[in-house]
């Protein structure tokens, strides 16, 4: 499958320090791909590279095939770019701008931009200074979505949006998708990636810590498990449960004859599900894994994801 | 759909209000002086006062040639407050068309869309070009509707010259300012270079033309290269009109070569570095509390997988364990003097109030809710976002930011779990060194000083008023 952007050992360095060390990825064309790393990561860094508004000091980097500072204004009009945050401060009317980035920025088929602004909950014909940040992150959407370009660059595209809109801009982006563009997102938070997203890249400290599919996250996801069974001790029951691969944090609550017992699991869960076939079960709440979780491990050095030093708790005794 | 010059036509006609205006003025200014020309330059009451005048002075506001009708234009119009008007006009243009829309932001955005470098300064040079050119052709109309009904006897195409080194004039400053826009994105250089080019301007012919020894100063002088001849009277020197123009072009081409050039950052807005309490200096006292290399964290830290409610109920366990097992060493730390307080707060929320050799921890509010806050405090631009909303007081801020002290990502990363504030006169730092490894020699404090005590290797390594709630949690 082609690809719509691939960078190589991209790198940038500021006056005083590096901002991304040697950066590699690549988003396949037609497909949804995210970004999720801290403030400070290089997300918007990297976005930038993509557009030729910073360029590189090293490293190679293709968009749509091209090179972003030898593709110049033909590159760019096929790519729509949200800036992470939009200032807009001149005296004129969401309409007037975006007619003028129309003029810029080629065709737009009539009616597109007012559509977009309706779905949006935009008024066109404020002036853009007296917006509220939702609003000129609308009138960012809609600059970067009018005409159709082959390739999305958003830097956190939902970032000030309330729900509602937000639910019309991951129906955009799916529509997007279904023409077979390509659209390249980030954001902090893993949430609101997950719903759109094919693939998610984590970014941390200017490197592409992980690479994962959605599903695959939804696969190494830590679940929480809750049950409540008759007829069973608690010693039991937590032997059980320990028993089975990818159990952790067992805890147990005995109560007139039944237990409650909640636990972790990670990675299968049919082990767990043929363990707990042999229970009486009274209830049971199996949660949808949270994949926040599954890349908050990833966010976290090495020594973070140690398992708790028991010296630590003892000594909070 | 492709219109021609599109930023040009925006530029153009966006700023029509500015346009507006600085001809509103210019019109004020010329019906204000050349009306009274009869009254004043051509009678004779005047000339005698002028005369009385010390000879410096009037050389420095071209009054030597107030006499005639265009001598009075030239000093007073052309010379002197129609100079001010259209140097600002052009100076603020011209740092708007670059340096200002990239230092607020707005050219990113541009830069996004299909257009070049170049195209920006250009096109935005030629706005300039266009609005200094009309402002000087509304004068130049002006003076001619005025010039019979106030008798000042300007033969047209003296007026004509005129009003083109006029233009240029204005032009110079401008393009300086776009040029020096362009080269840095700031500003404030932007203006600078601007009113350098015409306030020197201006200042070093009226320097040099007080005596010979200074002479010299006239050569530096734009102001004098293009008025030096009193144009309205004599008509333009065209040669200087031509360099002049020359000189704009070539700021213009400079421009348009640094901005194409630059590898650094084209239209990113800079980032400002303020802010109440910033790098600690309204609130002195800020403490990190971080768990050392190799300390366990059972959870990631943003977590709080049992519900606010357990939370909760373990940070109260955990108060007591401090209030039981570190009493004395607080108390220690606090000198020992009764009424000596110590509180660590975590914002406006007390964790700990040492009060004397009473401890009490009676404000347990400050547990589960907070803590997750501030561990999702990294915004370093502030921003609240939807899940990660920074609901800590806002002087918290800076400290979660700040390079010197917390990282963001540090936070993010669960290296730090808390800033605290350390209110007070106690310097709860000064822990020796037995008492360091005595619990949890992972965390450290700083105090009263602030700064100073964050530096690597510091010796303000205390034990922790506060324990890292993911070690709570994991150990039920």
């Amino acid at each position: 499958m082609a690809q719509a952007i691939s960078t190589r050992s991209l790198t940038k360095k500021f006056v005083r320090r590096e901002v991304l060390h040697g950066v590699d990825f690549s988003v396949e064309a037609g497909s949804v791909f995210g970004v999720i790393g801290p403030n400070g990561a290089g997300k918007t860094t990297t976005m930038r590279c993509l557009l030729d508004i910073i360029r590189p000091t090293s490293g190679e980097v293709r968009v749509l095939g091209k090179d972003p500072r030898a593709g110049g204004p033909e590159l760019r009009r096929r790519i729509g770019y949200l800036l992470g945050e939009l200032f807009l401060e001149g005296r004129v009317t969401g309409r007037t701008l975006l007619a003028h980035y129309q003029a810029v920025s080629g065709p737009v088929a009539p009616g597109r931009i007012d559509g977009l602004a309706e779905r949006l909950g935009l008024d066109l014909d404020r002036h853009t200074r007296k917006l509220s940040k939702g609003n000129k992150q609308k009138l960012g959407l809609v600059q970067a979505f009018m005409h159709d370009p082959e390739l999305r660059v958003l830097d956190e595209p939902t970032s000030g949006l309330d729900p509602l809109v937000q639910q019309e801009f991951h129906a955009m982006v799916r529509e997007a998708q279904h023409r077979g563009q390509t659209i390249f997102l980030s954001s902090h938070v893993l949430s609101e990636v997950q719903q759109t997203a094919d693939t998610v890249a984590i970014l941390r400290d200017g490197r592409i810590i992980a690479v994962e599919s959605v599903s695959g996250l939804r696969e190494g996801a830590v679940r929480r498990v809750r049950f409540t069974a008759n007829g069973i001790t608690a010693h039991d029951a937590g032997a059980l449960l320990g028993a089975v691969p990818g159990v952790g944090h067992v805890e147990v609550l005995e109560s007139g004859g039944s237990i409650t017992l909640s636990a972790t699991v990670e990675g299968a869960i049919q082990p767990l599900v043929r363990a707990l076939g042999t229970l009486e079960l009274t209830d049971l709440v199996l949660e949808e894994p949270d994949l926040e979780e599954a890349v908050l491990k990833m966010y976290s050095s090495p020594e973070d994801t140690v398992p708790a030093v028991s010296g630590a708790a003892e000594a909070a005794r | 759909m492709s219109t021609t010059l599109p930023l040009f036509r925006r530029a153009f006609f966006d700023s029509w209000r500015s346009t507006l205006g600085w001809a509103a003025g210019l019109a004020a200014a010329t019906f204000l002086y050349l009306p009274l020309y009869p009254s004043i330059g051509g009678s004779a009451q005047m000339q005698d006062m002028i005369d009385a005048l010390p000879a410096e002075m009037t050389k420095e506001l071209n009054y030597d040639q107030i006499a005639t009708g265009p001598g009075y234009t030239q000093a007073t119009l052309y010379g002197l407050l129609g100079f001010l008007l259209m140097t600002i006009a052009s100076v603020g243009w011209g740092a708007a068309a670059v340096g200002g829309d990239e230092e607020s932001g707005q050219l990113e955005l541009t830069l996004a869309h299909g257009v070049t470098r170049v195209q920006v300064v250009l096109e935005r040079a030629l706005s300039l070009f266009l609005r200094v050119v009309l402002l000087a052709a509304l004068v130049f109309v002006l003076v001619r509707l005025l010039n019979d009904s106030a008798q000042l006897a300007i033969r047209p195409e003296n007026l004509f010259g005129a009003s083109v080194l006029f233009a240029t004039l204005a032009q110079l400053s401008g393009t300086a300012a776009l040029c020096a826009g362009a080269m840095s994105g700031r500003r404030t250089y932007v203006l600078a270079a601007g009113a350098a080019v015409g306030v020197l301007g201006y200042v070093f012919n009226a320097v040099g033309r007080q005596s010979e020894d200074v002479e010299w100063l006239l050569n530096l002088s734009p102001y004098h290269w293009a008025y030096g001849n009193s144009p309205v009277a004599n008509g333009a020197d065209w040669a200087a009109a031509g360099w002049l123009w020359g000189i704009s072009a070539a700021l213009v081409a400079l421009a348009a070569f640094a901005v194409q050039a630059r590898r650094r950052h084209v239209a990113v807005r800079p980032r400002r570095r303020s802010g109440p309490g910033f790098r600690g200096e309204a609130v002195p006292n800020v403490g990190s509390l971080r768990p050392a290399a190799g300390q366990g964290v059972g959870l990631p830290p943003f977590m709080d997988p049992l519900g606010q409610h357990q939370v909760r109920r373990g940070l109260a366990e955990l108060a007591q364990d401090l209030l039981l097992a570190d009493r004395p060493a607080l108390v220690d730390q606090a000198g020992g003097d009764v009424g000596t307080r110590v509180n660590l707060s975590v914002g406006h929320h007390a964790l700990l109030k040492v009060d004397g050799l009473g401890v009490q921890a009676d404000d347990l509010c400050f547990d589960g809710v907070l803590l997750p806050q501030l561990q999702r405090l990294p915004e370093g631009d502030g921003l609240p976002r939807r899940h990660r909303a920074p609901a800590a007081p806002a002087h918290c801020l800076p400290y979660a930011a700040a390079d010197h002290q917390v990282e963001a990502a540090q936070v993010h990363e669960g290296k730090v779990h808390a800033v605290v504030d350390v209110h007070g006169d106690v310097d709860v730092g000064g822990q020796d060194a037995q008492r360091q490894g005595r619990r949890l020699p992972d965390c450290q404090c700083g105090a009263a000083g602030g700064r100073e005590q964050h530096q690597e290797g510091s010796q303000k390594q205390v034990h922790p008023p506060m324990l890292p709630i993911s070690n709570l949690l994991a150990s039920p």
